[in-house]
């Protein structure tokens, strides 16, 4: 292991799970963030092939260590947790709706899944999973929202591309083809 | 028998999906009419067992109807289109949509639980004070402390009740007069708000004191930020000030 390796293992290591930017390595190591995130990558590769128990999370441009699933079973036996806790089905999908058509207002959210969502809203606000991303300019300037990078950590997401895709099925051009 | 309660659905949408899956109906050439008896029909035999059915089926059952009726009328073709306007989604769009976001919170769900399961620790902390701690006094904790403590009666400044006491201003003019004869002739305002323990019995006091001006039980001078009540003697004529 080379130099910048070390230095930038010993960064993550104090940084903890709050995480450390790139631009922030780079400023403490005096090296591009392009040789940063090689060296991240390479260290990665690294755990991997040694078996260790920890790995590099990397979402966005944040870095942190974490433990790898095969350990999981052990260290939950060990630190006695209960079942994960999970988020609702109706979170999930509000989520995914303003993961994919962000920035979105609520009355989009709510045309797609056919109820309210203002509480949901709140919720995931307070959740820091998504905030407000300015105003429409629409009459009433509704306000939009869109997803943290909190929400891509939450997810296991590097970025957003990393979702899969909306399948994008219209039926407008087809109107015609089908008698209701 | 196995039902499917109503609470299982995330709501009209993720009903509708079901009876299309249930009924083997095919989104892309979807034929409304069915879809609205299936749908009319399970709203019926949950009514029927006593399930609450919230307003949005009702109304999703409207639009079907609404969208059914709209495909009945042949529409006249208009050359320049509405289509600068935005279009709310038609039933379909938003039901391939909707399919589309559960589809996706499944995966969600997945990449969640599997985050969940990757521990980390919380950072490495110097605390920089430390050292500090030792020159300092007993008395300059009690002295913090007392900040603390008037900071915190500052942020929770009145009591929280939920009693649902009826105050009247009349009844709280009746205390007063018996109050006010324990003070002197002349006082702050501020006495008679010393016992209003919330917002609702400061809004009476404060309600009451201007209905004991108004009958002229009391007058007024303002000095500053002080207002000096004075307590008319009985027995006093009225019209002397």
């Amino acid at each position: 292991m080379d130099n910048l390796k070390t230095k930038i293992e010993g960064l993550i290591f104090v940084a903890g799970d709050e995480g450390i930017t790139l631009e922030q390595i780079a400023q403490a190591t005096s090296q591009e963030i392009m040789s940063i995130q090689q060296a991240i990558d390479d260290l990665n590769d690294h755990y991997h092939q040694q078996h260790h128990a920890i790995m590099i999370h990397q979402s966005l441009d944040v870095v942190k260590f974490v433990t790898i699933d095969e350990v999981y079973p052990t260290l939950s036996f060990y630190l006695q947790l209960k079942s994960t806790r999970s988020l609702s089905q109706s979170a999930l999908e509000t989520l995914a709706i303003i993961a994919y058509k962000q920035p979105i207002t609520r009355s989009q959210i709510e045309e797609i899944r056919g109820v309210n969502c203002d509480l949901m809203i709140r919720k995931l606000q307070s959740l820091d999973l998504i905030v407000e991303a300015g105003r429409e300019t629409t009459p009433g300037r509704p306000i939009l929202y869109e997803v943290t990078p909190e929400f891509l950590d939450v997810f296991n997401l590097l970025d957003l591309d990393e979702l899969p895709k909306w399948e994008e099925t219209s039926m407008k051009e087809g109107d015609e083809l089908y008698h209701g | 028998m196995f039902y499917i309660t109503i609470d299982q659905f995330e709501g009209p949408l993720d009903l509708m999906l079901y009876l299309i899956k249930e009924k083997k109906l095919d989104l892309f050439d979807l034929d409304v009419s069915v879809l609205i008896s299936q749908y009319q029909a399970y709203i019926h035999s949950m009514k029927e067992r006593q399930f609450e059915i919230a307003t949005e089926y009702i109304s999703e059952l409207a639009g079907l109807i609404e969208y059914k009726s709209k495909k009945l009328i042949p529409t006249a073709k208009v050359e320049f289109d509405s289509e600068q306007q935005e279009q709310p989604m038609d039933i379909v769009d938003r039901l391939l949509a909707y399919e589309q976001a559960k589809k996706i919170s499944l995966q969600l769900k997945e990449r969640y639980e599997k985050r969940m399961q990757l521990l980390s620790k919380p950072p490495t902390t110097f605390d920089h004070q430390k050292q500090q701690i030792k020159h300092q006094s007993p008395h300059d904790l009690l002295k913090a402390f007392e900040k603390v403590m008037a900071r915190v009666r500052l942020s929770n400044p009145f009591e929280l009740k939920t009693t649902n006491k009826e105050l009247s201003v009349s009844a709280r003019v009746n205390e007063l007069r018996k109050d006010i004869l324990t003070f002197s002739s002349s006082f702050l305002m501020e006495e008679l708000f010393k016992k209003a323990s919330d917002i609702q019995e400061m809004i009476v006091t404060f309600l009451a004191i201007l209905d004991m001006i108004r009958l002229q039980e009391l007058s007024f001078t303002i000095d500053d930020d002080h207002v000096y009540l004075q307590r008319r003697e009985y027995g006093q004529p009225k019209d002397e000030n």
